[in-house]
This record gives structure tokens, C-alpha cells and sequence, in this order.
């Protein structure tokens, strides 16, 4: 019985003595497997950020019981927001932040819940920026304890710019910020570099778009020094230039219209034009991608372009007849059926059956005689590559609407454009002194302005500015209280934005884009030739919308260049346009409002 | 804080017109039959039906008869300080010195720059002091009887000629008597963490050029503004929860302590009633579409109206120089329109019988924070008798205290919502040291309620199950709405069994359960629902500790109203004469010293 015991204590204390070991192995601070692994993976809390005292001890003090307890929080927090008792509902989200303070989406979650849920319930604004600070300082100290994740810094970033800057509140909530020198001093001390230098406004005082890009730079700052954020580089690295524009946007509309505005777009621009040069990411591990790349890849693909087909004229025709040879003959008889007896069916399988006889450019290449074939196929393969990393470029350009700001930046440095600009505000400005006859004066002043901005950047009409222009039109519209005949001088953009918004007539908005298109690149050419573009006349009556294209020219006062527009630049697929505009059909993809002068 | 129409019942109210009186003698006599139904069929188990129907009757007498009569207040007292001893050799202060380590670093966690810091922590200190507190009485109940048995201690205490009503009155009161200590050492210690979180002083600054507006120092996180009167006095604006005085003496701009954060407001509260678009009485307002149900709204620019009616109001219980009243209305705008100004309204004071009615009170909303107004006590502006005339407030509108107040939305389309303690008529104020003492007064309520269960419990179970028992009557008194929701549901198959079953086939508790097996399935909703009523009734035995807990009352500023606070003595003494009975016969019927 005893010797049993022994035997059991001795084999007991073996095999502690036996676990012991592994564990030691692995669990030994700095040399463990585990500590190793938490060095290599940077997962050591000192590595995700400060250390907190408070939600150590916090942590500690549930007993493992961490996850009731943060479980428990959440659905009390829950109830708060729900019930309105805000105080406390503040309150929780602390003492949730001290359990997870590692968990993003507690973060950012509950920071929204503060700015955007909780504080539009105060009926006093000042009460509501109360609260849109209480989820910006809550963001703050989630950067504080996780250093690498970029994702806050982005938050703060539209915080400061999209809630302060856009809300309905806005002219008010920049006007509180502008003062807050408290949270400006909160701001620096949590290290935001340059609050106090980069972000000043005209009064040299933190703007809240300028504050908010000083935040996303960190965000790209963090990105770039190789921390994850679950955004697209190009949509992270494009808000701080917009964020620029915006603020040029903004003291716009608050009657800053001169060199300063015009200072602040140039600054965007150029902001722009630099994040258009940043490499987004490796395409297919060859090619560095980058917004502005569109232009050398172009000039690159009509190059090849130009080498295949002298390489291929033979071989093209040889390639479609030996696609022709592959299919039989009853098929292709089909192709000589005459048009008016084809039936739906017939007709789709006529068209798919065209797009097979087309040979792709390995078909062709495979036709080449021996000697030039390999030099074919490594074109046809460049050529390739090429379309599909123009396809992406084309891709990543809609996403953040680049031609659009570079445009937008260009006409708002203008000087025309601060003018047209200025005479809106100065009319606005005299609706509220009830000076009619001035504002009246004014408003058509800046129409003849709008008129020229319009015709030299047509890709404004239809956005933001194009819609400032209209809610200005509407003022004027109550002033005269009648309705704006077609001698209007602004009509024909005005039926230009109706018939986008309609979105029925998808000719007659091809034909008119063309057409704005064109005439924006003859002022380009007249502008850089040095003339002076006229004033532009009342328009004669022109036939209703949508008719409208077929009245475009009476209405232009165009210089002769532009009747005959140069050629565009090399598409993929010039030829093809031409052929569908001739046979007056929709193309397949509709042309967009172009810049005439975009370096892009 | 919300408040519930049911507490503003007074006492009296509450216990005849309310018929809390009537419910409790109905208890009492279920229980009563329930108590003997079960002794008889143990008895009847033990000794056959004569014998047991005996020696239960004979038990009943002998509480009546005997031991009640026959409880010596010596012997109650000599079994307390045992008791007392016995705790105190347990080492209880130790309660003590971890609350002192809690609020030593309570600012960690709590956030010192909250909007109202006073309510912040006047909530913490109460509810971890309340947690504390119910714990302590936990621990120092359930151990006590099952060790002495287990020790054979209770051998020298039964052989004594000690009553069985003695041994339960003496461990209440003596445990009653230590957690009194300790929750007087904690109110201390919490009233001094409160004043001195929340008293500040601040300086002028920033004083204008003319010297009658300025600014404060910044301290604790904040500052005011304020403007002076030409008497050289004035009051800041409010924020954090607090204004001060401020007084010019001689060419110095003094600020006085802050006032407003630390105070006990006496509300008159008043019945409320609506009335809809047609100006007709409806039966509720209207919901906005918020899931919290506590506030109903008007419409703006219609007949909508919210009407209170008080009674009882007199013109003693007001300070001089006007009735003065509290709005804590909010809005709920349908289109933005001008975000400057809050969205208004009207208040227009009438006699019960309509011929006396004030001209409006506009007014903007100011959401989330007390409104506080006034209106002098003559001189109103208004008609009587559809005259217009100059009306005395108590003789033409209060007539015998009775009168109405109507709250109109002026805004169109735009919304003004309320509950019936949203607005109130404040008497003269009560010491804020009076009211946090009511506010202990309600955790020490919830304390002896706990001891009694857990002597009760300590009768005839051992330590640790008398533990998880007095542990489940806590967590139902503080979760029981929780089970009211779950047998709400019990449609949805949420019941335990089906719950268990669930888990393993992932099915969501939103659809029916589906096995495959009708037969089987309706068993288990069968079984579920009997689980679930037996936990229903538990928890409707088991005393509300959340109706107990009084902390928001305190915290908010508002009195603790006395007949509240006399419904929770008695609920407490209810369940006092309950546990008590339950524990006599099981000491008298558990052979211990055999």
C-alpha cells in the first residue's frame, strides 16, 4: 500500500518534472517559442501601443471573466443609447475601451455611435459638437493604444472633415471649431504635428478639413511604414488632397474669393497631381501602378499597336480565313442573310458569330511566318498586358473621380472662376439686403461667366459645381419670378443636366457630350494660340429638350478651330466609335465629360 | 431618470388605493395555506394524518402561544452580539478597506470629464457600495448557522433554553447591526469622495471692458460665462450640471461654490393625459418611432397637447416670489429647418374646470437638460370666465390645489415629446446630505432583505447551497424583468430544453424548433412552459431589489420621496416576517441537537 503511494507520488512529481520542461521551453520570456513568436508577430501589448495601467488592472480584475464582462458593457450600452441616457451610455463606451482596448471595431463603432447616432439627438448644435468631440477624443485614445492601425487616424480624418465640414450644421460647427482653441490644444498634445502650423486658415486659425488631412497624412504615414489597413491605398492616399479642395471649397462659400481660394485649389491641385505619381501597387508583379501612368501607357500601347500591324497585314486576313475554315459552311451562310429577315434569335447568333471571326492577336501572331512569329506573339502579349493595366488604371481613376478634381482644381485657380464665383456670392449676398435690382445685375453677370467656365471644363456641369450654379439659378429664377425662357444664357447646360438626370435619351447625351467636348478643346487650342474667347450671345430659341442636340451649334460662340476638333488621343478602340457614331447608335460605352487640358 | 407614475403614489395611495394592503394579506394567507398544506403532507409522511395534522397544528400554536410571546429582547440581543462578534472575528472590515482601495482609484474609470460629473459619481458610489454591501450580507448570513452546526457549536446555544424565533432574530439583527457599521463607514467615505470631486472654485477672468460680463478659470474640465446685473450680481450659464453665483465686491468679481449638482429637489409630480390631432382626449401620444417607449410626443401647430394635472399643491410648499416648475421636454424634428432655434412651444397653467386659463408661455427646448422656470403667484396675464382678467394663481387657477397644466408644440410638423416626470413643480429643496442618507437608507433596505433570505436559507441548507440560494434570490431581485421577457417569448420555443437543443443545431431563437418529431417537440413546450412558469413565480416571490434601488434619485437630484421610501420598509418588513416564519419552523421541526 505504501510502496503503491510512492510509486504514484514519484510518477506524479515525473510527470510535472516532464511538463514542466515544454512549458518552460515555450513560455521562457524573451527566448520562449511563445515570446519568439509575440517578438516576430509583434503582438507584445507594448507593440500595439501605449501601456494602460487602468485597463490592465481592469482586465485583470474580471478573472478571466473579460469577455462576460465586455458582453455585459455592450448590451448596457445599448440600452443607454436606446433609453437616451447618454451621460452614462458615455460612460460605458469608457469602460468597454479599458476591456478591449485592442479591438478596432470597438473603437470605431462606438466613436460613430458618439458623433453620428448620439449627438443629433441634442437639439442645440453646440450640445451636437459636444458630442462630435466626445467620438473624436474617443478615436484619439484608440490611436494611442494601438499604434498601428492606421484605420483610426482615417476615421479622424473624415470625422474632422466629413461630420464637421459637410453636415447640415457645417457653417456653424467650422465656426465652433475654428475657436475650440481647447481642442486644438488637444490635438497637439496627442501629437498632432503641424495643427498649429499646417492647418491654419485664412485667419490663421485650424481649419477642420485641414485638421482632418493632417490626420489622414498619418493614416498614409502609418500605411506606408508598413502597418495593414483594410482600405484601398488609392482611396486612403486621395483624402488629403481632396480634403485640401475641400477646404478651398469651403472658405468659397464662406465669400473668401480671391488669391487665398485660389491659393488653396492650387495647393490641391497640386497635392492631387503628386498623389496621380504614387505607386498604388505592383500590377501582376511587373508594373508599378500609378493614376498618372495612363498617358505613357497609351503612348506605349500605339506604339505597339503600329509594330503589330505591320508585322500583321498578311496575317490577319490568313488568321480569318482560317477561323472561317473552322466553321461550317451552313453557319457561315448565315452571315449572308439579308438584315430585314433576320429574326431576334438570328440576330444574336449573327453577332456572336461576327465576334468569332475576329481574330485576337494571337490568332493573328500564330499566322505569322516563322521568322517574325515570336517577335508577334511577345507584341500581341505586351499589348495585352497593357489594355488590361490600362483597364485597371481606367478602374482606379473612376473610383476616386480623378479627372474631376484635376479639373475642379485647374478652373478654381482661374481667375474667371473667382470672379463668376464672387459675383454668385455678392448676388446671394444682396437677396438678403433685399437689394433685387443689384443681385439681378450681378447673378447675369456670372452667367456669362458660368457660360465661358462651362464651355472650357464641361466635366463641371453635371457635379457639385454645376449644382451650386443651379441653386443660384433657382434665386435668380424667384427674383424675376417668371421662368427662364430658352434665350437663357445658361439653357443649353441646364437642358444638358436635365437630360442626365432623365437618363432616357442616352443618344442625344452622347451627341451633346461630344459636342461640349469638342468645343472645350477648341477653347483649350484658342487659349493657348492667345485670342480672347467672346462673350457669349443669348442663345437663339432652341427646339425642347430632348431636340436639344440637334440645336447645339446655333448656340455656340465657338472660334472655327472648333468645327473641326483635333483627333482625340489614341483610345484601344478608335475606329470603332467612329463606325457606331455614324451609324447614329448608342456606343458601347458612353464618352465622359473630358478636361481638354488634363496632364493625365 | 425615469419615473414611473407609480412613484409618485404616496403611501397611503399606494396601500389603500392602490390596494398593496389587500395584495398583501392575499399573500400572506396563500402562503400561509401553502406553508401548512406542505408541513402536513411531511408530517403526514412521518406520523400518519391524525398524528401529523397534530403535530402541525401544534407547531402553528406553539409560534402563537409560546414563542412569540415568550421571545426574551435579552436573549434576541445576547444571540446578536454573538453574532456581531462572530463577524467581526470573520474580518469583515475588510469590505471596508477594498471599497477605500475602489474609490482611491475610482477616477481611472470614470470619466472625469463627463457632461454631468456630480450624477456620475453619485451612481458609482452608490451602486458599488450597494454591490458591496449585498455581498458582505451574503457571506456573513449563509455560514453562519451551517458552521455552528457543522462545529457542534449550536449544541451549547439549543440546549439552552433559547426559542427558535430568538436564534433567528438574533443573527438578523446582529448581522443587520455590522452591516449597518460598514455601510455607515462607506456613506462616510462616499460623501466625502463626492463633495470633494465635485466642489471646485474658479476665478474671473476675462472680464469685459464695462466689468459686467466675463469668463471663468477653467477647472475640472470647464469654465462659464457670465453677466452681472446692476446690482453687481449674476449667475453663469450651467454646464457640467452647475451654475455659480457670481457677486462684484467692491472691485473684485467673486465666484461662488457651484449650485445645482449637489441638491434634492422636491418635484410635485402630476397625472398626464393627451390629446390628439382633434384636440379629443387620446389614449396615449404619439410615437416618433424611437424603440424606447418612455416618451410620447405632440404634434406641432395642431391640437395636440399633453396635460398634467395636479392636486395637493399649495402655495406653502413654495419659496417666495413664485411657483417655479421644471421642463425636461424633447424634440423630434421631421425636417431640420432652422437649426439655430430649438424647436418651441407653450405652457399655459388652467383651473380644473377650464374658466380660469393663463395666456402662453412660449418656450425653446432645451433637450436634455432641466428647463427650470417660474411664474409669479399674481399678476397672471389670462382670462376668467373668458374675460380676460389678471389672475392669482392659487385663488382663480388652484383653487383647492387642483389645477392643469398644457404643454402645445408651436413648430409645424416638428415634434415635443414627454412623460409624465418630465414636468414638475419644484417646492423648497432638501438638504443633498438628507437624501443621500435616504439613498443608503434603500441599500440598507436591500441588505436586510438579503441577510434574511440568507438566514433563512442557512435553516436548512449548508453553507455553500445556502450561498448559491441567497445568490439566485439577488441576481432574480436585480434580473427578474429578464425572465418576464423569456416567458414573453416562451411562444418562440426559448424555454431551457429547447434552448439546449438549439445549441447544437444552431437554430436561431427566432424561428419555431423544428425536430422533425411533433410529439417530441410539443413535450418539450410543454415541459419548457412549466420550467418557466415555476422560474416566473419564483421570481415574483423573490423581492424586487431593482424597485429597491434608489441611487438614480440621489444622483439626478431629485427628494426621495418619503412615501416610497415607506412602501420599500415595508416591502422590507414583509419579507422580514416572511423568511422569518419559514426559518422558526424549520429550526423547530430540524433535529440539530440530537
Amino acid at each position: 500500500m505504501n510502496k503503491n503511494s510512492l510509486f504514484r507520488k514519484i510518477a506524479y512529481v515525473a510527470a510535472i518534472v516532464l511538463l514542466l520542461g515544454p512549458l518552460f521551453a515555450m513560455g521562457r520570456p524573451k527566448s520562449g517559442m511563445i515570446g519568439q513568436l509575440r517578438a516576430k508577430y509583434k503582438m507584445g501589448e507594448s507593440n500595439l501601443g501605449e501601456l494602460d495601467p487602468t485597463s490592465e488592472s481592469m482586465r485583470l480584475g474580471t478573472l478571466g471573466m473579460k469577455g462576460i464582462a465586455a458582453t455585459i458593457l455592450w448590451i448596457r450600452a445599448d440600452y443607454y443609447k436606446e433609453e437616451k441616457y447618454f451621460d452614462r451610455f458615455s460612460a460605458t463606451l469608457n469602460q468597454i475601451s479599458k476591456l478591449q482596448p485592442h479591438f478596432i471595431s470597438v473603437w470605431q463603432h462606438q466613436a460613430h455611435n458618439l458623433s453620428y447616432n448620439v449627438a443629433p439627438e441634442f437639439e442645440d448644435y453646440r450640445q451636437r459638437y459636444e458630442w462630435i468631440k466626445k467620438g473624436v477624443d474617443y478615436l484619439i485614445r484608440g490611436t494611442k493604444l494601438n499604434d498601428r492601425k492606421p484605420i483610426l487616424q482615417y476615421d479622424l480624418g473624415h470625422y474632422l472633415g466629413n461630420k464637421l465640414g459637410k453636415a447640415d450644421e457645417h457653417v456653424f460647427y467650422r465656426v465652433l471649431y475654428s475657436k475650440d482653441q481647447e481642442f486644438h490644444s488637444y490635438f497637439r498634445d496627442q501629437g498632432l504635428v503641424g495643427i498649429e502650423t499646417s492647418a491654419l486658415d485664412y485667419n490663421q486659425k485650424p481649419d477642420n478639413w485641414l485638421t482632418g488631412k493632417l490626420w489622414f497624412d498619418q493614416a498614409v504615414a502609418l500605411y506606408e511604414a508598413g502597418a495593414s489597413i483594410k482600405k484601398s491605398p488609392h482611396l486612403l492616399m486621395s483624402y488629403s488632397p481632396l480634403w485640401q479642395m475641400y477646404y478651398g471649397e469651403a472658405i468659397e462659400s464662406e465669400g473668401i474669393l480671391d488669391q487665398r481660394a485660389g491659393f488653396a485649389w492650387k495647393q490641391g491641385g497640386t497635392e492631387w497631381a503628386n498623389f496621380g505619381t504614387k505607386s498604388l501597387y505592383q500590377f501582376r508583379q511587373v508594373a508599378e501602378l500609378t493614376l498618372l501612368s495612363r498617358k505613357e501607357t497609351y503612348a506605349e500601347m500605339e506604339t505597339l499597336q503600329k509594330q503589330f500591324d505591320e508585322l500583321a497585314v498578311e496575317a490577319k486576313s490568313k488568321a480569318e480565313q482560317f477561323i472561317r475554315k473552322g466553321i461550317p459552311a451552313e453557319i457561315l451562310k448565315k452571315l449572308e442573310m439579308p438584315e430585314a429577315d433576320r429574326s431576334e434569335e438570328d440576330k444574336s447568333f449573327i453577332t456572336d458569330l461576327e465576334r468569332k471571326l475576329v481574330p485576337s492577336m494571337q490568332q493573328i501572331a500564330a499566322q505569322l511566318p516563322p521568322s517574325t512569329q515570336l517577335q508577334g506573339l511577345e507584341v500581341a502579349r505586351k499589348l495585352l498586358f497593357l489594355k488590361d493595366f490600362l483597364r485597371e488604371i481606367e478602374s482606379y481613376r473612376s473610383q476616386v473621380n480623378y479627372d474631376y478634381w484635376e479639373t475642379r482644381a485647374q478652373a478654381e485657380q482661374r481667375e474667371d472662376m473667382l470672379e463668376a464665383r464672387s459675383l454668385t456670392f455678392q448676388a446671394d449676398q444682396m437677396i438678403n439686403e433685399a437689394n433685387v435690382p443689384g443681385a439681378i445685375e450681378s447673378y447675369e453677370k456670372a452667367w456669362k461667366l458660368w457660360y465661358r467656365l462651362f464651355s472650357r471644363y464641361p466635366s463641371m456641369v453635371t457635379e457639385e459645381v454645376g449644382d451650386d450654379v443651379v441653386k443660384s439659378i433657382g434665386r435668380y429664377r424667384k427674383l424675376n419670378d417668371e421662368e427662364l425662357n430658352e434665350s437663357f444664357v445658361l439653357q443649353e447646360f441646364l437642358e444638358f443636366r436635365k437630360l442626365k438626370e432623365e437618363g432616357t435619351d442616352g443618344l442625344a447625351i452622347y451627341k451633346k457630350t461630344e459636342a461640349m467636348n469638342a468645343r472645350a478643346k477648341g477653347l483649350l487650342d484658342a487659349e493657348l494660340r492667345g485670342e480672347t474667347i467672346p462673350e457669349p450671345e443669348p442663345a437663339t430659341p432652341q427646339p425642347a429638350v430632348p431636340q436639344a442636340d440637334t440645336s447645339v451649334k446655333p448656340a455656340e460662340p465657338m472660334p472655327a478651330k472648333v468645327e473641326e476638333p483635333k483627333p482625340e488621343p489614341a483610345k484601344t478602340e478608335p475606329a470603332e466609335v467612329k463606325a457606331e457614331v455614324q451609324k447614329e447608335e448608342m456606343p458601347a460605352r458612353p464618352p465622359t465629360l473630358e478636361n481638354p487640358d488634363s496632364q493625365s | 431618470m425615469r419615473l414611473s407614475p407609480d412613484q409618485f403614489w404616496t403611501y397611503f395611495e399606494w396601500l389603500f388605493v392602490h390596494s398593496a394592503l389587500l395584495y398583501g394579506f392575499l399573500l400572506v394567507l396563500v402562503l400561509a395555506v401553502l406553508g401548512f398544506l406542505i408541513g402536513f403532507v411531511v408530517a403526514l409522511l412521518k406520523h400518519g394524518p391524525a398524528e401529523g395534522f397534530l403535530q402541525v397544528s401544534k407547531l402553528i400554536g406553539e409560534l402563537f402561544v409560546v414563542d412569540i410571546p415568550g421571545t426574551s429582547v435579552r436573549r434576541v440581543g445576547a444571540i446578536a452580539r454573538l453574532a456581531v462578534k462572530e463577524a467581526i472575528r470573520k474580518k469583515v472590515l475588510v469590505v471596508v478597506a477594498v471599497f477605500v482601495i475602489a474609490i482611491m482609484f475610482a477616477g481611472w474609470y470614470l470619466d472625469q470629464q463627463a457632461q454631468y460629473p456630480a450624477r456620475l459619481y453619485i451612481s458609482f458610489v452608490l451602486t458599488f457600495t450597494n454591490y458591496m454591501v449585498l455581498v458582505l450580507g451574503l457571506f456573513l448570513s449563509c455560514f453562519s448557522l451551517p458552521s455552528d452546526i457543522k462545529s457542534k457549536i449550536i449544541y451549547t446555544i439549543v440546549t439552552k433554553p433559547v426559542r427558535p424565533t430568538e436564534l433567528f432574530l438574533g443573527r438578523v439583527l446582529g448581522f443587520t447591526a455590522v452591516g449597518t457599521l460598514v455601510l455607515l463607514l462607506l456613506g462616510s467615505m462616499s460623501y466625502l469622495f463626492v463633495v470633494r470631486g465635485v466642489i471646485h472654485e474658479h476665478e474671473a477672468i476675462e472680464i469685459s471692458a464695462d466689468g459686467v460680463s466675463g469668463k471663468t478659470s477653467r477647472q475640472q474640465f470647464h469654465s462659464h460665462e457670465f453677466v452681472l446685473d446692476e446690482t453687481g450680481s449674476g449667475v453663469t450659464n450651467e454646464t457640467k450640471g452647475h451654475k455659480h453665483v457670481v457677486r462684484k465686491v467692491g472691485d473684485k468679481i467673486v465666484v461662488d461654490p457651484s449650485i445645482g449638482d449637489l441638491e434634492a429637489r422636491v418635484p410635485i409630480y402630476g397625472m398626464m393625459r393627451f390629446t390628439g390631432r382633434d384636440g379629443q382626449v387620446a389614449n396615449d401620444g404619439l410615437n416618433v418611432g424611437y424603440m424606447s417607449e418612455y416618451h410620447k410626443y405632440i404634434e406641432g401647430d395642431s391640437l395636440c397637447s399633453a396635460i398634467w394635472t395636479f392636486k395637493g399643491v399649495s402655495r406653502d410648499s413654495f419659496r417666495e416670489g413664485g411657483l417655479t416648475y421644471d421642463m425636461t421636454i424633447s424634440a423630434f424634428r421631421t425636417y431640420k429647418g432652422d437649426i439655430v432655434t430649438p424647436v418651441g412651444g407653450e405652457v399655459r397653467f388652467r383651473s380644473i374646470d377650464g374658466s380660469a386659463v393663463t395666456e402662453p408661455f412660449p418656450f425653446k427646448v432645451k433637450e436634455f437638460q432641466v428647463d427650470q422656470r417660474s411664474i409669479p403667484f399674481t399678476g397672471l396675464k389670462g382670462s376668467l370666465n373668458e374675460q380676460p382678467a389678471e389672475l392669482d394663481f392659487f385663488r382663480d387657477i388652484a383653487k383647492d390645489g387642483e389645477f392643469e397644466v398644457v404643454i402645445r408644440c408651436q413648430d409645424r410638423n416638428q415634434y415635443l415629446g414627454m412623460a409624465a416626470g418630465d414636468l414638475y413643480f419644484r417646492a423648497k429643496p432638501q438638504a443633498f446630505w438628507w437624501n443621500f442618507i435616504k439613498g443608503y437608507i434603500s441599500i440598507w433596505l436591500q441588505m436586510v432583505i438579503v441577510i434574511c433570505f440568507g438566514v433563512m436559507f442557512s435553516t436548512f441548507l449548508s453553507g455553500p447551497v445556502a450561498i448559491i440560494a441567497t445568490l439566485s434570490v439577488i441576481v432574480l431581485g436585480f434580473f427578474g424583468f429578464f425572465v418576464d421577457d423569456i416567458i414573453k417569448n416562451a411562444d418562440n420555443d426559448v424555454g431551457p430544453i429547447a434552448s439546449l437543443i438549439r445549441i447544437p443545431l444552431q437554430s436561431g431563437s427566432g424561428t419555431q424548433l423544428d425536430l422533425g418529431n411533433i410529439p417530441l417537440e410539443r413535450t418539450i413546450r410543454v415541459v419548457d412552459k412549466g420550467i418557466l412558469l415555476s422560474v416566473q413565480l419564483l421570481s415574483k416571490a423573490i423581492p424586487n431589489l431593482n424597485e429597491l434601488h434608489t441611487a438614480d434619485f440621489v444622483a439626478y437630484g431629485v427628494n426621495l420621496f418619503g412615501g416610497l421610501l415607506s412602501r420599500h420598509l415595508t416591502v422590507c418588513a414583509g419579507y422580514f416576517l416572511m423568511t422569518g416564519i419559514i426559518s422558526y419552523f424549520f429550526l423547530k421541526t430540524r433535529e440539530m441537537a440530537a
